[in-house]
């Protein structure tokens, strides 16, 4: 038995775990893949604190620019927490050693944090370390957690959260992939920080391939609640077909948006979620939509953009010198996820708590401000411990009569025959769902879609796994995975259907306008394993 | 278009082809998820991010370390697991042995009063974009001979930790003597398979002479044999 269980090993989940061992705490870290393989590594921009190295600022413009960017959706005393929190984040960051770009002539280590202007932000806010802002941050907060004695446990992939009939939270169960085995963790206390869930648009993401939401799904499968599940970030230019991400400094360098004519349709400027439906909109005509960054010569793009030349050469087989990039905007970032409360708390469960992107924590709202998801997960991540005490209810969850029932689960889709392939229905379920529920949405094709996700749904019985041996079964990981995102989909969905408005990252062209009585959160819980709308809490 | 897989099933090792269409994958990555999806579900992989930041699909192909994400592969192209890690099922690998060689070289203590400037940033900007992919290690020979070889990429996070930590460099310095930086033969096969352009050979020697200020010395060189002195000259 641990004090604390961490599951997932991304930002969030490392600064809580390094926090609450610093408290006492015995600390175990879970992750299905290595602790340094999370999608934290990814995020390139930065991470927002009103330090005012560069331009003036002042952390009232963070909470301003946060809200305006949230659409009337994030709450404004969560807001103001993790925006207060930014200062002393960051100088956590730099006393544990992340190496920042720079700026020179500071008068303490804190100043002298470089700065750059995201999109959407009043000033240039965003600290970095060249465009590997998240991979420092993570490979830092790696080599103090091994220092501090956070322990971990890798290769186990999250089966269900142990919980008793008062919803008490006791650990989790999980598979041990190498051995091929169901073991339980047990925990006084557990943290979520699994990530998103913009692994169901599948192939239509910059997500890593285990963007699959298991901590929110399994969540819903305890009892709890998530919400505000329609809100996914789309972000604008990702290369057509392998929906690699071509970073936002193309278009803040100059880059054009061009049509199949040659022309400009929009100022690429704008935010995301503006840029990317009128991208969209040119797809939905059945145009190829580039993005030309010819003009600004060999030798800015040589010295801007190599990671971009090199990423285009590889997977688009194109060079940008020479000729336009075919583009197309995707899944980026989820908004929604598990519902928390003002403390983080797991609502309905007891000694559960969620952060990061998995956490619907009411910082983002309908669409997140650039700069603020590395900020959540650290700021987020240090409130967290402080909220941990050992002085904890305890469950009286039956853990030999649990870990019974999910092996029994798993040898029954060892047993199942493999009629249908998960990977191709995986592949349908991604293009389903950013065709008819992504970037702009309305009802007639919603409601087609969600017959197409009953009939994937349906077919379950009859899809498994084709490889029988337990032990480094990746076969049956990523089936676990494509259960997750099915059942997180059809959250999605429903909760897409019934926004009959526009806000944010939410668009409907059935309702393009924003409606005052929609200024409020939408909830799914599972009724007999199905997600079910629930008008509130 | 036809790839050669090095399989690690159970007991059994062999070599399998696979026949792939020429168009449709783009990288060695989608090849594999092809095979995996299509042809043989069994095919055992590590895959991420897709975009060569993660780390998790390091592979020897034609006996080089490549990032399958990152890689175009040919026809015939070989695919192996990395070297020098125990393998676990197919192109899959334990790479815990590996990573906890980084365990004597992480510090407490960060930049105890000084001020980090542009310059500062520049000392461990290249270093500090290891990805733990390990293609350093598996391509390193010293390990080869010697398991305990603290290894390259530990090497290079130990010079940017003394960079970054000047007062935990004297811990650092002490715990890299030992099956660290002397054992290194200066080959440089580590900078030469690197996906970030890392140069692990010149963090090592960067860290050699550090170990040197600080009074240590190469235990090789005691014992090392240097011939007959030629004084030059003679008939």
């Amino acid at each position: 038995m641990t004090d604390l269980l961490v599951i997932g090993s991304g930002g969030a989940g490392l600064t809580a775990a390094i926090e609450a061992r610093q408290k006492g705490f015995s600390v175990i870290v879970v992750t299905k893949t290595l602790p340094t393989q999370a999608q934290t590594c990814m995020a390139q921009g930065g991470i927002n604190a009103s330090l005012a190295n560069v331009t003036d600022d002042d952390v009232q413009l963070h909470i301003q620019d946060t809200l305006r960017s949230s659409a009337g959706l994030a709450d404004t005393d969560m807001v103001s927490k993790m925006c207060h929190e930014a200062s002393s984040s960051l100088e956590w960051l730099e006393s544990i050693g992340v190496p920042f770009s720079r700026i020179d002539g500071a008068d303490d280590a804190l100043s002298s944090i470089a700065q750059r202007r995201l999109g959407g932000a009043s000033a240039k806010r965003a600290c970095y370390a060249q465009d590997y802002t998240g991979l420092k941050i993570l490979h830092t907060l790696y080599e103090r957690s091994v220092e501090v004695g956070v322990r971990f446990v890798s290769e186990h992939y999250l089966l269900n959260l142990l919980v008793d009939d008062d919803r008490v939270v006791a650990g989790a169960i999980f598979w041990d992939i190498q051995k091929g085995e169901v073991v339980a963790i047990e925990a006084g206390q557990t943290i979520i920080a699994t990530g998103g869930y913009g692994g169901l648009y599948h192939e239509h993401t910059t997500n890593s391939y285990g963007s699959s939401g298991d901590g929110i799904a399994a969540v819903l499968r305890a009892g709890g609640v998530v919400s505000d599940m329609e809100f996914v970030q789309f972000h604008p230019t990702a290369l057509h077909g392998s929906a690699i991400l071509i970073s936002e400094s193309a278009r803040g360098e100059g880059g054009y948006l061009i049509d199949h004519n040659g022309d400009r349709f929009v100022d690429e400027l704008a935010p995301r979620d503006k840029v990317s439906r009128a991208i969209f909109a040119q797809m939905q005509m059945g145009h190829n939509v580039r993005l030309d960054i010819r003009h600004l010569g060999r030798q800015k793009i040589e010295t801007l953009m190599p990671q971009e030349l090199h990423l285009c050469r590889l997977h688009a087989g194109i060079d940008p010198i020479e000729e336009p990039i075919p583009i197309m905007p995707v899944a980026h970032y989820t908004m929604g996820g598990i519902e928390v409360d003002d403390q983080l708390r797991v609502r309905n469960l007891q000694n559960c708590y969620a952060i990061g992107e998995c956490s619907n924590a009411k910082v983002h709202g309908a669409n997140r401000l650039g700069g603020n998801s590395l900020l959540e997960i650290i700021a987020f991540g240090r409130v967290v411990s402080r909220h941990m005490s050992k002085d904890i209810s305890t469950s009286k969850c039956d853990i030999e009569a649990r870990i019974e029932e999910d092996k029994k689960a798993i040898e029954k889709i060892f047993a199942k025959p493999n009629e249908v392939n998960f990977y191709r229905k995986r592949k349908i379920l991604g293009k389903l769902m950013y065709k008819d529920v992504g970037i702009i949405r309305d009802n007639a094709k919603m409601h087609e879609a969600s017959v197409y996700l009953n009939e994937i749904h349906d077919k379950l019985g009859i899809m498994g796994v084709g490889d029988k041996e337990p032990k480094n079964n990746q076969d049956l990981v990523e089936f676990l995975e494509f259960r997750n995102t099915l059942v997180l989909a059809k959250a999605t969905l429903l909760s897409a259907i019934s926004r009959t408005e526009s806000r944010g990252a939410h668009h409907r062209s059935d309702f393009p306008t924003t409606r005052d009585e929609w200024s409020r959160h939408s909830y799914i819980e599972l009724v007999d394993g199905d997600p079910r709308a629930r008008e509130s809490l | 278009m036809k790839l050669i897989i090095q399989r690690e099933q159970g007991a059994d090792s062999y070599e399998e082809e696979f026949a792939l269409s020429a168009t449709s994958a783009i990288t060695l990555l989608s090849a594999l998820y092809e095979i995996k999806s299509k042809l043989d579900s069994t095919l055992t992989f590590g895959a991420g991010c897709r975009s060569g930041v993660c780390g998790s699909c390091a592979v020897l192909v034609n006996g080089k370390e490549q990032l399958a994400c990152s890689y175009k592969h040919k026809a015939g192209d070989k695919i192996e697991p990395l070297r020098y890690h125990k393998i676990l099922r197919d192109l899959k690998v334990d790479k815990s042995k590996a990573h906890a060689k980084i365990e004597p070289i992480v510090v407490d203590e960060h930049r105890a009063g000084s001020i980090p400037n542009i310059a500062d940033e520049n000392r461990t900007k290249k270093q500090s974009d290891c990805i733990l992919c390990d293609s350093c290690y598996s391509a390193c020979p010293v390990l080869a001979v010697n398991e305990n070889f603290m290894g390259p990429f530990a090497l290079t996070k130990a010079y940017k930790n003394t960079i970054l930590s000047p007062s935990g460099s004297i811990s650092i310095l002490k715990n890299v003597q030992k099956d660290g930086i002397w054992d290194c033969t200066l080959c440089g096969e580590c900078t030469l398979v690197c996906p970030q352009g890392i140069d692990p050979k010149g963090d090592i020697m960067m860290l050699r002479g550090e170990a040197g200020k600080a009074g240590y010395m190469d235990p090789n060189f005691s014992s090392m044999d240097f011939g007959t002195p030629d004084f030059g000259g003679g008939f």
